[in-house]
């Protein structure tokens, strides 16, 4: 499978909204551990606004289609998680020319561009236990796979798993940002609660792709 | 589940705006379609003030507006940040042509959220500036300062920044003088019991019967560090060191002192600490000019008590004096 259209996009994004809404629960409790506890309250918020905006058209850019997922959210969630995971999909794809379809490579970018824009935006580093520490182990995956022209299915699997190892590597840090950050010592041993959205988000991704696309 | 005066969940954020707007019909309005309100009437050619933040804090920010307060206030969902889309709705609504100041309290969200707000009203040609409030002094050693929370101490930078839109000030007039009164306000605050978002069963943290939490965070995250419940003498003379020795705050200082309840401690129990605040207070040399006590920046649930103090110049006197109207300050003005 070397692109994805529109529709599949949209199908994709649309799993993704479904799954994250479903763990709201497991969201929060990530969030209470460390943080105030309201995460999964405003992703679950996010992906709500998020799917009804797509399922209100029908979409032949897919870069409209993550654009209209990140503004949405930024647009209804508010909260740190508002912009951040907002970004993860809006910042790679809103200046983009409209095109039909997408390529490993650059569906790869998108993830890329807004791993550097979150990282200005939040001025955050990989290690101060935020999203990056999941995002960045992916975004870095992603290129390797794309490097070795690996398919859709492989690509979104390996995503999957970096962004895994990535939220494991988090419990180990002490916060630098966040609400979290005043409790040192304490965080440890919990991981981002962010860096656990981004295992729902790519794991709902994955389970699209291995459902959906052909060997 | 903790027993709370809601109907649905989802809702309690508008409807706690529609009471609140419904109580003062004349004075203020809900920006359509967002989570925002401003006065009815502005004063033309002034600099506009916004503030925001997350609701569950009331009376901050929601009530935190009038004459010589706030013109408009952005209020996110519960606990989180208003989205840039709410924050330049609101920016829009209080410009009178002379450009906004943003007072808000340092947060992640905060802060990314008003960045963004600023980046839209830009585009539509309305210049602002930001005063981010670090009152905190549990949140982060000093040479970290930007790293603190905002907490009670928004009420005093607010206070300042109002009045000093009021009296027409330019813009970077009014982020002097609101900066000044940030950099001169120190808070520290412990917590007895924790908050719970409306409509979630579990709260943030639990403590033991004979434990409380220093150093708390407003939105019933952590604090610093636990400790065993002292008598309140105790807790207010810890407290207070370590907000004395912050700035530092010295002998000859005048300053205005806050008692902050967080709406779940007694007003009896606020008595019982502003005594202790001011005989320390005097004890040490530092002359009182206002002393507040009250529910500024709460919680919901939570309680425990936080003490600030803010460190006076002339000109910061002369605008906490500045003659205001606010449904959080009517009574007690100049």
């Amino acid at each position: 499978m070397d692109n994805l259209t529109a529709e599949q996009v949209k199908n994709l994004l649309l799993q993704v909204a479904d799954t994250v809404i479903a763990a709201k629960e497991k969201l929060c409790e990530a969030d209470r551990n460390i943080g105030d506890g309201d995460h999964g309250i405003g992703m679950a918020n996010g992906f709500e606004a998020a799917r009804t905006a797509l399922e209100a058209q029908e979409f032949d850019d897919v870069y409209a289609v993550f654009s209209t997922v990140g503004r949405t959210m930024i647009r209804v969630m508010g909260g740190a998680s508002g912009i951040i995971f907002g970004l993860l999909f809006y910042a790679g794809a809103k200046n983009m020319p409209p095109q039909g379809v997408i390529s490993t490579a650059e569906f790869s970018t998108i993830f890329a561009i807004a791993l550097s824009e979150i990282k200005t935006k939040g001025q955050a580093q990989l290690g101060d236990k935020t999203l990056i520490d999941g995002l960045q182990p992916m975004v870095e995956a992603m290129q390797d796979s794309v490097a070795k022209g690996e398919d859709f299915r492989a690509l979104i699997h390996t995503a999957a798993l970096a962004a895994e190892r990535g939220k494991e590597a988090s419990k180990s840090y002490v916060a630098r940002y966040g609400k979290a950050k005043t409790l040192g010592e304490r965080a440890v041993g919990y991981p981002d609660a962010g860096c656990v959205s981004l295992t729902v988000i790519c794991g709902a991704m994955d389970s699209w792709a291995q459902e959906t696309l052909a060997d | 589940m903790v027993k709370k005066v809601i109907n649905n969940p989802k809702d309690v954020v508008q409807e706690t705006i529609e009471g609140f707007l419904l109580m003062h019909p004349d004075e203020f309005r809900q920006i359509e379609g967002n989570t925002a309100i401003v006065k009815t009437r502005l004063d033309p050619d002034k600099v506009g003030l916004v503030i925001g933040g997350g609701s569950g804090h009331e009376p901050i920010f929601l009530e935190f507006i009038g004459t010589g307060y706030p013109d408009a206030v952005a209020m996110g969902n519960i606990f989180a940040a208003p989205s840039p889309d709410i924050v330049l709705a609101a920016t829009q609504a209080a410009d009178r042509g002379q450009g906004v100041l943003y007072v808000y309290g340092n947060y992640a969200g905060d802060n990314l959220n008003f960045d963004m707000g600023a980046e839209l009203a830009e585009m539509e040609g309305i210049r602002t500036e930001t005063v981010r409030v670090w009152d905190d002094v549990a949140s982060a050693p000093p040479e970290r300062i930007s790293d603190r929370r905002g907490i009670a101490g928004d009420f005093f930078v607010i206070k300042i920044a109002g009045a000093a839109c009021d009296a027409g000030l330019n813009l970077d007039e009014v982020k002097r003088v609101t900066t000044k009164a940030r950099d001169n306000t120190r808070t520290m605050g412990v917590a007895l019991y924790p908050g719970t978002i409306p409509g979630e069963g579990t709260p943030a943290f639990t403590l033991a019967e004979d434990e409380i939490e220093i150093g708390l965070g407003l939105h019933g995250e952590p604090g610093v560090r636990r400790g065993k419940i002292q008598p309140a003498d105790v807790l207010v003379d810890e407290m207070m060191s370590l907000v004395v020795a912050d700035l530092p705050f010295k002998a000859g200082d005048e300053v205005c002192a806050l008692i902050d309840g967080f709406g779940s401690t007694t007003r009896m129990e606020q008595m019982i600490a502003m005594r202790r605040m001011l005989q320390n207070l005097n004890r040490l040399g530092i002359k009182v000019h206002k002393a507040e006590a009250g529910a500024y920046a709460t919680c919901q649930e939570m309680a425990g008590f936080s003490i600030t103090l803010m460190r006076l110049d002339n000109e910061l006197k002369k605008f906490y004096d500045w003659p205001v109207w606010s449904p959080v300050y009517k009574n007690r003005q100049g």
